[in-house]
């Protein structure tokens, strides 16, 4: 038989705990304690922190929030992060690195993603003048286009554009030392490009934003001068014909190609002039006597010195050595990027904005020319893009009597050893030349052309607007 | 027309209604260089400093 105490409160012998029924349950004042706790947990809260211990089941953390950053520590497994938001800042300053692919909405970048490159035929791919400069050259004499020789002193180094170059270029400029020589004093001997200031402007020089830039280039050596410890210098041109402001770097070349780069703060201290003259040099130093050979200027500084670093060695002390460069290429950052190969058609048109090789073979065409009543042929020419400044005319000429350049008034031909150009009205579009006429044709239009000179490898006529 | 040889520049001023040098020529082994009277010409500075340093150009035609 079934038996039951039916009581709404129990209260132990002390009278210090108890145990009250309610109509929908039990409420223990004092301690509970038993083998086995049985039923749902649900309905527990308050559970105070300290005496949640021990190891954590292994159950979903889906509903942890508020996890503190510095309590995730360890090695992050190899999970998909596809859904990884908001991760922008903590990047920070560090780079990211993958083989794989990357693709956004958009990106957007500190320095240009096109148009990189300042230098203008980095890759030496143009060389209107020739291809051979095989004998002895004068200071700031082009070679491959936007390049120059550069000497105080002696320099006596032959040029040419040549095949040998890294993977993934075509040409490169071959220097090779003529003759020896040991510098002296301030002598110095290399070569240089030469950038418009205008187009540097973004570089925010003279500002607290100036910018940082960074110059890359591939070169090598002949097994004679393997190891030799060449020198790099930058000029920087500020407005006002204020002194230049210089920085320099040394490299060292081997009998293989390698890819030096250097990375330079951006001047705060002096602007570059915004104009079409020179705004900034580049040049690479073979050779220098000791008082140019100083020790490196690591932040842009006024100087008007050409300056080498010290530990420079002497290219010009054997005719057997020789130095190779190419994918030359300043942009602004910090970080050499890979190269920019633009296409020959690209390279050329700038290129031709300083020299412009209109007529390189015989029988080419100069133009249609007006004869004039005062005998001499007017020839209208239009350069292919604008030049830097108003051009000069560079025309071979013979001795008197030379069979240089033809006209021809219906089926007469005459020839003249000599042509020039109308200086008063030569513009940044357009020049005119002028070739000797017959005043007895006056009114009439004639077909001039180039006929012969020597090798044909000659450029008859040439407008150069260089820096 | 002569060359200029010494001095090396030649004052020129060819061309229609042309009364005042606009230019000079000079020659570079068999090269004629025609070089107007711009201030941003390279060889125009050139043959400025050549002048600055004392020296006088061979007067036109």
């Amino acid at each position: 038989m079934a038996s039951e105490i039916r009581v709404n409160k129990i209260i132990n012998r002390s009278g210090l705990s108890t145990v009250t029924f309610t109509s929908d349950g039990a409420i223990v004042s004092g301690i509970v304690s038993a083998t086995v706790y049985t039923g749902s947990g649900a309905n527990l809260t308050d559970l105070p922190a300290g005496n949640l211990s021990g190891t954590l089941p292994a159950i979903s953390a889906a509903n942890l929030t508020n996890v503190p950053a510095a309590n995730i520590t360890g090695t992050l497994p190899a999970i998909d992060g596809s859904n990884l938001t908001g991760v922008g800042a903590s990047f920070g300053n560090s780079s990211v690195n993958t083989s794989g692919i990357i693709t956004a909405t958009a990106f957007v970048s500190d320095t240009p993603l096109s148009h990189r490159n300042k230098v203008i035929n980095g890759a030496m791919t143009i060389s209107q003048r020739d291809t051979s400069f095989a004998s002895t050259l004068s200071e700031a004499q082009y070679t491959v286009d936007r390049f120059h020789h550069s000497i105080r002193g002696t320099n006596d180094s032959y040029y040419y554009q040549v095949s040998d170059s890294p993977d993934g270029f075509n040409k490169s400029m071959k220097v090779k030392c003529n003759s020896t020589y040991t510098p002296s004093g301030s002598d110095n001997a290399g070569f240089a490009t030469t950038l418009e200031g205008q187009d540097l402007q973004d570089l925010a020089f003279g500002t607290s934003s100036a910018k940082s830039i960074t110059i890359s280039f591939y070169a090598k050596s002949a097994s004679q001068n393997n190891g030799h410890q060449y020198s790099f210098q930058i000029r920087s041109y500020p407005s006002g014909g204020a002194t230049a402001r210089t920085v320099t770097n040394s490299f060292t070349v081997t009998s293989s190609w390698q890819r030096f780069s250097f990375t330079f703060a951006g001047d705060t201290g002096a602007d570059i002039r915004n104009d079409n003259a020179a705004g900034m040099q580049l040049l690479w130093w073979l050779d220098a006597g000791p008082t140019d050979i100083i020790s490196q200027i690591t932040s842009f500084t006024s100087s008007a010195s050409y300056r080498a670093v010290t530990g420079q060695d002497h290219f010009l002390n054997n005719t057997s050595n020789e130095f190779y460069i190419t994918g030359c290429q300043l942009e602004v950052g910090p970080v050499a990027t890979p190269f920019e190969h633009r296409s020959v058609a690209d390279e050329l048109a700038r290129c031709q904005r300083y020299y412009f090789a209109m007529c390189t073979d015989t029988y080419e065409i100069l133009g249609t020319g007006h004869q004039y009543y005062s005998g001499n042929i007017f020839i209208p020419v239009y350069f292919p893009t604008t030049m830097r400044s108003e051009p000069t005319l560079e025309a071979l000429a013979g001795g008197s009597g030379a069979y240089v350049y033809e006209k021809l008034f219906g089926n007469s031909a005459q020839y003249h050893h000599q042509i020039s150009q109308e200086t008063g009205k030569t513009g940044h579009n357009q020049s005119c030349i002028i070739m000797s006429g017959d005043a007895s044709r006056q009114g009439q239009t004639v077909r001039c052309a180039a006929h012969s000179f020597g090798s044909d490898t000659q450029r008859f006529v040439a407008f150069q607007a260089e820096l | 027309m002569a060359y200029p040889t010494n001095p090396i520049y030649k004052l020129m001023k060819n061309g229609i209604d042309v009364t005042e040098p606009d230019g000079v020529e000079t020659m570079e082994g068999h090269i004629r260089k025609v070089i107007p009277f711009k201030s941003d010409n390279t060889d125009y500075q050139v043959y400025l400093a050549w002048v600055a340093a004392g020296n006088s150009p061979e007067a036109a035609d």
